[in-house]
This record gives C-alpha cells, structure tokens and sequence, in this order.
C-alpha cells in the first residue's frame, strides 16, 4: 500500500488515557495534601516545597522588551542565527534579575522570553516601601535596558522596554516542569502588572494601588492613563539613578555596566554555538552557550477565568488549596498531552498559562502544522471532556489557544538551579497574542496554519474571524471532531459508491475511491 | 443419512490458505482459528477515526460446511453492539450483513473472505454512527419479507408488492413450516404464462424467505407462549 492518506488527518488523544492518569494524579495529590500559608516575616519564596503555596502580599513588576520583533529582524543581530541577541538577551537576564534580588532584596519569578517577572514582598506587610522600591526598580531595568545596553552594544538598535507594576495579593508555588526551580504566581496583581505595560513603550506604568501608596514626590512623576498611571522615561528629563538612590541601595548604572561588559567579555561569541535541530532536542542540554534554530509550531494555552476563580475565594486557606489542586491538575494534564501524547516541548508553565513548542525534525511544514493543530485540539479535550467532567471542584474551567508556526530560537538562560528556558520568534510572539485574543473554549490560528491544515473535516470547524486576521473554532475537541465526523461520514454514505482503508488506519468514504487505496465492500443490510 | 463433510475436512491445502488469507486484511488481527466441527475463526478488527479515535470490535466468523459457495457468517464476539432490528443485529449477535437473495458477495471466489470482513468493518463504522445518530448510514434493506419484495420489484420479476401478497394468498399454500406455491397458476409477473414456465426460480428465494420468517414467527410464539 502506498501512502493515500492525502487529506486525511488523525488526532492521537484518547479519552480514556487521559481520564486514567488525571484519577491517579488527584488520588496522589489528595493523599500529599496542599498546604496554602500566608506569607510571614520569617518566610521566603526559596525552597518553597511543591506541596506549599504561599499566599503573598507584594507588589509584582513585568519588564519587557517591546521592539523584539524587529530585533527578530535586524541584520545585525540575525546574522550567525541570532547569536547576538542570543547573548544580549543571557546579559539583560543576569542584570534585571541582579537588579531584582541583590540590589532590592525581591525575587525573579520568571524570565517569559525576553519578559522579566519579579516580586517584591519586603519590608512584609509595607506597601508603602514596595511601592517606593517598585518604580525604583523599573527605573533601574529601564536604565539597564537603554544605556547600558547602548553604551555595551553601541551598533545594536536601541531597545524600547515596558515596564508594568501593580501591587495586590497572589498566589505563589513551585510547581514547575523541570528540576530547576520554577516560581509561578497566579493572582489580579501579577496579570495586571503584565497587562498594563502594553503600549506603554519606553514607560513604567503602575496601577491604581502602587500610585496610591507613593508618596507625592514620586506620585508627581506619574501621569494619569486610563485607570493607571504612566511615566514616560525617554520624554522626562529626570535623572532616574539619582531617583534609584533616593532609597538606600547599592546600584549605579556604571556598576551594571560593569557587571554586563564582564559577563560579555566572559561570553564570547565564539563561545556560543546555535544550531538548526535536525533531531528532536532536550531542552535542558541546552544553556547560554548552546542554543537551537527550530521551525516548529508556537502554542500557548490559558486557563480562561483562573486568576478571578482565585480572587473570587477571597482568602479562603481551604478553597485556595482546592484551587491550587486543580491548577496543579490543569498543568499535569496539559503538560503530559503535550509530552506524553505528542512528544511535544512543553517550554514553560507561566503562572496559569503554558508554553509549547512542538515540532518533528523531517517532516515538512504542513505536517507540523496539522500535528500541531491536533495538540490543541488535545488540550481542549482534555479540559473539557476529562478536567471538567471529573474534576471540576470549584466549577469548570476552559482554556484558550493560540497557535503559529515559524522559526524559533530556544535555548536555556541562567546558571544550574536557576535556569529560565527562553524560545523567542515571530510565531512566538503571534502565538502569545492570539491566544490573549480568545476567551475560554476557544482556539486561535494564524493563516499560515489554517492553510497547512488538508482535511476538510477539521477546517470547516473553523471561521475567519476578520477582526484579529486569523481562524477561530469555538468548542473544538476530538469528541465535538467525531460528532462532526459522524454527519459527514453519514452523508458520505448516503449518496457513496466507495470505501476505503487507508494507511493511517482510517475510513474514507466517498463518491469514488481514491487512487491506491483498498477498497471496502459496502453491503446492503437486512434483519428480519 | 449421508452428509457432505464441511470444506476444510475435504481439503487442507484450501483450509491452509483460508487461514493464510485471514492474516493479509491489514484492519483484521487474526486471534485463532477452531477446526473442530467447523472453521471457525475470531479475530479484532481496528479501525482510526480521523478524529483519532480508535476502535476495536472482536468478531467471530463461522465458515458453512458449503463455503465458498456460501459466506461466512460474521458475529459480535464481545456482545458490543445490542440486538436491534434497524441496528442490523440479530438476537444471537449475528451481524446482517446483506440480504443473501442479493448476491452481494463474490460466491466461489478466493475474495470472498476479505469482502466479507471488509463489509463487517464497514458495518462496524455505520453501526457506530447509528448508534449516534439513530440513523442507519447510507442504504439498508427493509426488514422482513419487505426486503425480498423490493429486490423482486428492482429486478422487474413483480410489479408491486400488494400484487404479489394478493398472489400469495390465492396460490401459495403452507405445509407445515414450508410455504408451497401453485406452480400451475399464473405467474404474478402479469405475462399471462404458468408459474412453473416463467418465474418459478427467480421467485423461490421469496418463497424460501417467507418459509424462514413463518419460522421465525413460529419460534418467537413458542418462545412467548413459555415465557
């Protein structure tokens, strides 16, 4: 048999896999118990068990890098597959984040791609202090992020940063994918402090709480946009480290140049090594010497209403456990659908929201696109037919998927212990977008993918949604596939001559058989 | 009495094919093969829907002692599917596959095997959507001695059923369990000559149809009358 498989796709989730693993997953976790504390003087967020959450009142700081999209595509930085913004990017890591923990006494949460998230939750109980801390802190990454990168790199193009913080109550564990230490948040101050930077280039932009708990000095420098406050950086002409130092704090931009110019001299280029993946990779193998070029397919997947689930207990110890379980829950299944399932790369848990990569060395784009499209319709059935059918404690929860396909550069940043992983492209960053754009139960693709996609079964699930330019199917999961499959193939029958079996283990029915196919004999049947 | 011995007693080099046979279908497991009384064979058949699910039904074929010139009948092994007269699933788990009268499969042919498990898994596929759906995809005879009519009708042996159930009750008479026709009457094709020099062969899958569902009906009111 040759292979006349064209046009038909197969999706590999099984339902009853799925429900299996997610009983034994929620019996052991019952048996572990989670704990939710608040977080006292004497605690911190270091070693922070799996089976500890802690409840922590601070104030949560985004730093991003807006233009990355055109650093994607500058010719400097291109060049030698991205070796150069590979290693910029090793170097902003290591400052904010010395920024973030030496100088301020926070902690890195994450690093997101080229989005940096940190939290200060000291001096405990002070939100005044925080506040203070806060800007100062974005002052400092901003300045780290223009001059000192300028004075570094004086051939880079200049990069735009925006910086977001809101103060409020969230939800901190340690549940991560890999071995190395991986803080997640999850609350309204940690997703507003990520929101707000958008279009706030060149910013630091607070929410209401931050503002309200600076004092008059440094609430002047503020201006009033929407319901947050803006302070455009590049415009003013402030002196930010003599604002920084106000505070009693050991950093000067020079210091940070330093520390960079060292760590650059330590990272030649030489030194760093990034290949095109000809073979499925560990994720882990590699580091800020070894990176890979991948065309691979971007997806992220959002649990849809989880930070207002957590807001709405409103500090209830025993419901916020319950929460954390099902979180705990939610990311064990959609980690292992894309692991397990579909030996995908799942790169990164970001709070309520996973990041994954899937590609299979090889294969040609279409093909990696309709996998990749099946992993999401996956992670959609898993959710709404298992998650919510059996687990759904606290009501049920949908998630939201956006999906591209294009070259990604992945690789790992940090030192053993405390290493971030890091996969930045265009597809990435349109991923991220789409799926911000769709709500629970939705799934999101760009073009590209819709167009890739050859069975006509899984595009008429989809309509173009004109507004965002890209296709969206509402509901889609492989039982909602089949019922759809069942009205089609019933047609089919309906008015077919021929059947066929094809390679993939599939049943084609249609008005002719296709070309090399083995035919199947249709029969009248009878009862009496 | 003397009775025919069943095909694979008569022959193991057919019987060793046969077997050889059932292994080649690619969506059939061949799990065992029983030649005791007669060849009787269970195996899996798998099919993939394109929406990945994956589906396995155990079926067992019991081959007739005339086989090939008579087809396998093909069972529900596991008792999957339940007996429904428009889900086309006999009482004892046997699956109808096809009106015999019909002719659908190739009689005395090496193919008959793989038509017959090829049917079965299509079969097996439009069960699954009827039992969705609670529509028999695509076409399916009419239940009873309806089906028969119709298949006479097609071929242009009678012109309507009334015509034909009016014939029946002026010349068939009913010995016993066997429904007995006046071949000296004049045929219900309308051409004016006697039964037994116009459609006498062409009708007598009808009158053997109707003897089984007398049959049938004999058996269930047994049944009811114990009960």
């Amino acid at each position: 048999m040759g292979d006349f498989l064209q046009g038909v796709t197969v999706v590999s989730w099984n339902e009853q896999r799925s429900t299996d693993r997610l009983r034994a997953e929620a019996e052991r976790i019952t048996t572990t118990g989670i704990t939710v504390t608040q977080l006292t003087r004497e605690m911190d967020l270091h070693n922070l068990s799996t089976t500890d959450a802690r409840l922590v009142s601070g104030v949560h700081l985004y730093a991003d890098i807006t233009n990355l999209d055109e650093l994607l595509e500058d010719e400097t930085l291109r060049r030698e597959n991205h070796k150069r913004l590979y290693r910029l990017l090793h170097l902003t890591r290591r400052e904010l984040r010395h920024i973030m923990e030496s100088a301020f006494g926070g902690d890195k949460i994450q690093i997101q791609g080229a989005k940096f998230h940190g939290l200060l939750f000291r001096p405990y109980n002070d939100p005044e202090a925080m506040a203070a801390d806060a800007i100062r802190v974005g002052m400092a990454m901003y300045s780290v992020l223009t001059d000192a990168v300028s004075t570094i790199f004086p051939k880079y193009p200049s990069l735009v940063p925006a910086i977001g913080i809101d103060y409020g109550e969230c939800l901190v564990a340690n549940i991560g994918v890999r071995g190395d230490r991986e803080l997640i948040s999850v609350g309204n101050a940690a997703n507003n402090a990520a929101k707000i930077l958008v279009g706030g280039s060149d910013s630091i932009t607070i929410g209401k709480a931050v503002y309200d708990a600076l004092d008059e000095d440094d609430q002047s420098l503020f201006a009033v946009e929407g319901s947050n406050y803006r302070f455009n950086c590049a415009t003013s002409e402030e002196d930010l480290e003599a604002i920084v130092r106000e505070v009693d704090v050991a950093w000067t931009i020079q210091s940070s140049i330093n520390r960079m110019q060292d760590e650059k001299d330590a990272l030649p280029l030489d030194a760093i090594t990034i290949e095109e993946a000809r073979e499925l990779f560990d994720i882990t193998s590699l580091g800020k010497t070894r990176a890979k070029i991948v065309p691979a397919a971007s997806i992220f997947v959002d649990i849809d209403g989880y930070t207002s689930l957590v807001e709405s207990l409103d500090g209830d110890q025993d419901q916020l456990a319950e929460a954390v379980k099902v979180l705990h829950l939610f990311r064990y299944e959609l980690q292992r659908v894309a692991e397990c399932d579909h030996h995908a790369l799942a790169v990164q848990h970001q709070g309520d929201r996973l990041q994954v990569l899937f590609d299979t060395p090889g294969d040609d784009d279409d093909a990696v696109m309709q996998e990749a499209l099946d992993l999401c319709i996956a992670f959609n059935s898993s959710v709404e037919d298992v998650l919510n059918k059996h687990h759904a404690v606290l009501g049920p929860l949908h998630v939201a998927i956006g999906c591209d396909f294009g070259d990604a550069l992945v690789g790992m940043l940090g030192v053993a212990g405390d290493r971030d992983p890091v996969v930045i492209g265009h597809a990435t960053l349109d991923a991220e977008q789409l799926q911000l754009q769709m709500s629970g139960n939705h799934l999101g693709i760009t073009t590209a993918v819709y167009d890739a996609q050859s069975d006509e079964l899984i595009t008429e699930q989809f309509t173009h949604n004109t507004s965002i330019d890209c296709y969206e199917a509402t509901g889609l999961t492989v039982n909602s596939l089949e019922a759809a499959e069942d009205q089609k193939d019933a047609k089919a029958y309906g008015t077919a001559a021929a059947a066929s079996y094809t390679t993939k283990g599939t049943i084609v029915v249609g008005t002719r058989a296709p070309a090399i196919t083995l035919p199947l004999k249709i029969t009248r049947p009878y009862c009496a | 009495m003397r009775t025919v011995p069943h095909w694979h007693r008569l022959s193991p080099a057919r019987c060793a094919s046969e077997r050889e046979r059932l292994t080649t279908a690619p969506y059939f497991t061949l799990e065992r093969v029983t030649t005791e009384d007669r060849f009787t064979t269970i195996g899996t058949l798998h099919f993939t829907r394109r929406c990945g699910k994956e589906y396995r039904f155990r079926i067992r074929l019991e081959y007739p002692r005339h086989y090939p010139k008579t087809p396998p009948t093909v069972f529900d092994h596991d008792h999957v599917f339940t007996p429904t007269l428009d889900g086309h699933l006999f009482s004892t788990y046997e699956i109808c596959l096809t009106l015999p009268e019909r002719a659908e499969f190739t009689q005395i042919s090496e193919h008959l095997t793989h038509e017959v498990l090829s049917a079965t898994l299509v079969w097996c596929h439009k069960r699954l959507i009827f039992d969705r759906t609670g529509k028999w995809p695509g076409l399916a005879e009419k239940h009873g001695i309806d089906a028969v009519m119709d298949l006479l009708i097609e071929r242009h042996i009678i012109t309507d059923a009334t015509t034909m159930s009016n014939w029946l009750h002026q010349h068939a008479r009913i010995n016993g369990r066997l429904v007995t026709p006046d071949i000296y009457a004049t045929c219900p094709c309308g051409s004016g000559k006697r039964l037994k020099f116009c459609h006498r062969d062409d009708l007598q899958p009808l009158f053997k149809r109707l003897t089984q569902v007398l049959d049938l009906k004999q058996k269930r009111n047994e049944l009811h009358g114990r009960g």
